[in-house]
């Protein structure tokens, strides 16, 4: 089980909720988070924390702890609603999904400066071996 | 109705010793990894972080800096404080409550969504950032925090006030 592997498995759940709600999937490090007010679109990335094994870089990966963001960018004026489905739909998801150690929020909030009602959760994770 | 159970003289305020000091050694050990992960361009933020007695305390972020403007573009950065935890008061004072009271500080950790200090700037310049992306998010929930608790506690069973509990009178009760 490699990086992107882990990634894949983590991304594809949020993915599927973004096609259910017609939220636009935006990866990581592909467009800028800015564009038109009136769209929604999601953001997904992992991090990793701390590792309990020596093999970070190579290896049969054991033990990896991580963080997974995903963050919602809605137009203000209709409601939290719409977010607040699409989270549902992302931790109902999560919940299937081996290696979820903690969830926090998910966060609503309107931004002052920027058109968007934004959401944010947060999965903890220890990723398993067995990882499919 | 008849008490069942040993009495153990002391043994009450020794649990309570230990958690208090367990308590207090991951409070600090936290504070000091949260000031070396997270940023320090001018090192205001890294000697915010403050502690608090008591679990789920509010802890606003009002400060200001003290830097203008052109002062941050080229600051010498603060040395690292120690930040210290205070000592519990009574027996109903348990827990901690870490946070900084810089009122820039969601920006800081990372919590500002579209992330105002790792973006690029509208020039196109890339940010001189002393903290990866997600270093907050990252710390409390990718496993750094889980190892910092057993490390204290691990530290705090080798306090002195803590080993060799005798029981018996509160003079003679720690070695």
């Amino acid at each position: 089980m490699n990086l992107q592997d882990i990634r894949k498995y983590y991304e594809y759940p949020v993915i599927d909720c973004c096609n259910l709600g017609g939220v636009e999937f935006r990866a990581e490090n592909t467009l800028e988070p800015g564009g038109d007010a009136i769209h929604k679109f999601c953001l997904a990335r992992l991090q990793f924390g701390e590792m309990a094994e020596q093999t970070v870089a190579c290896g049969p990966l054991s033990n990896k702890r991580g963080v997974f963001i995903v963050e919602y960018y809605g137009p203000k004026g209709i409601g939290p609603a719409d977010a607040q489905d699409f989270m549902e739909c992302v931790i109902c998801k999560f919940h299937e999904l081996k290696g979820i150690i903690s969830i926090s929020g998910p966060d609503f909030t309107a931004l002052d400066n920027r058109p968007y009602f934004f959401s944010r959760v947060t999965f903890g994770l220890q990723i398993p071996q067995d990882l499919d | 109705m008849a008490k069942t159970g040993f009495k153990l003289p002391g043994f009450t305020s020794y649990v309570e010793r230990v958690k208090n000091v367990t308590a207090k050694e991951a409070a600090e050990l936290i504070v000091s990894e949260l000031q070396d992960d997270g940023p320090a361009w001018t090192g205001e933020f890294r000697n915010n972080w403050v502690i608090v007695t008591g679990t789920g305390k509010r802890i606003p972020a009002t400060k200001e800096t003290s830097y203008k403007k052109l002062e941050r573009l080229n600051p010498r950065l603060e040395p690292k404080e120690t930040i210290t935890a205070p000592k519990f008061k009574g027996r109903k004072d348990n827990g901690y409550t870490i946070g900084n009271v810089m009122a820039y500080r969601d920006i800081a950790l990372d919590l500002d969504p579209g992330g105002w200090r790792t973006a690029p700037s509208e020039s196109g310049k890339p940010k001189e950032n002393t903290a990866p992306k997600d270093w907050y998010l990252t710390f409390v929930q990718g496993g750094k925090m889980r190892q910092i608790l057993e490390a204290a506690t691990l530290k705090a069973t080798k306090d002195p006030t803590i080993r060799g509990f005798k029981g018996g009178s509160r003079s003679t009760r720690f070695s």
